[in-house]
């Protein structure tokens, strides 16, 4: 039935029977899938090989009690009490380009919400060769500057969320927080969502 | 002269010049940036000899650590 009870009839089957990809559980990631799993998502393919570390705690879709804990274990059972009807395949890997295609194979369309430069971009790469829309996100880090974030599409098949210069690499308040990785993270949900409806992104 | 619409603002070059050379000479690392041209996003890091003509659309996104 799924928790999103403002969905009509189309709608409602459009989101049970998609399939979401979500490469990176952490900041990016856990935020968007308790996003897609309240809208009505039910079927998610998430990604990641790290643990919860107590700096995850100011921004990440986890608990205190859950440190140390497989960030997909505990991001399993967060969404589970969510919607408890989930159907999740969770993978305790890190991503490759040579496992991705295999990982995704079955989603409709692809997040991206990696880390590092270089692995974001491997998967926004390995994800549009394989014919896959990916909606991607640049640019989360600091405060402030909401107004700067954007979605912008690239091609037929990409999208990037962020404001594509705001990196989290240390230094003055070039670090990853709350309000802000959230502003992009439900952005790349609410995206993907649109896609999934057929509605305007 | 031509001219191309770079990241939406109308930029004048001296010729049709290289890809690859216009981005390293705007500071782009290859292997940071998804690059659209007119319309189509760009496969891999290097664009051969490929140059920029009159009227191209070029978007260059940056892909920055943070997630």
């Amino acid at each position: 039935m799924g928790v999103n009870l403002f969905l009509s009839t189309p709608e409602r089957e459009k989101l049970e029977h998609a399939v979401v990809g979500i490469a990176g559980a952490g900041g990016l990631g856990s935020n968007c899938a308790a996003h897609l799993v309240r809208s009505g998502v039910r079927k998610l393919v998430v990604a990641d090989f790290d643990a919860v570390s107590a700096g995850n705690l100011n921004r990440q879709f986890f608990f205190a009690d859950q440190l140390g804990r497989k960030k997909v274990d505990a991001l399993r059972e967060n969404l589970l009490r969510i919607d408890p009807e989930l159907e999740l395949v969770m993978h305790d890997v890190e991503l490759t380009a040579v496992n991705a295609p295999e990982i995704f194979r079955t989603c409709d369309v692809v997040i991206e919400a990696l880390d590092r430069a270089s692995a974001k971009m491997m998967l926004i790469r390995t994800m549009l060769r394989e014919g896959k829309k990916v909606v991607a996100a640049s640019g989360i880090a600091g405060w402030g500057r909401s107004g700067r974030i954007g979605l912008v599409q690239a091609g037929e098949h990409l999208y990037l969320a962020g404001d594509g210069e705001s990196a989290a690499e240390g230094g003055d308040g070039a670090y990853p927080v709350s309000p802000r990785v959230g502003i992009v993270a439900a952005m790349e949900a609410n995206t993907v969502i649109a896609l999934i409806l057929g509605v305007e992104v | 002269m031509i001219s191309v619409i770079f990241n939406g603002k109308e930029t004048v070059l001296d010729g049709e010049i290289a890809l690859d050379e216009f981005l390293s000479a705007r500071g782009f690392d290859p292997a940071e940036v998804i690059v659209e041209l007119n319309g189509a996003v760009m496969e891999g890091e290097g664009h051969g000899g490929l140059l920029l003509k009159d009227g191209d659309l070029l978007n260059v996104f940056r892909i920055v650590a943070g997630g």
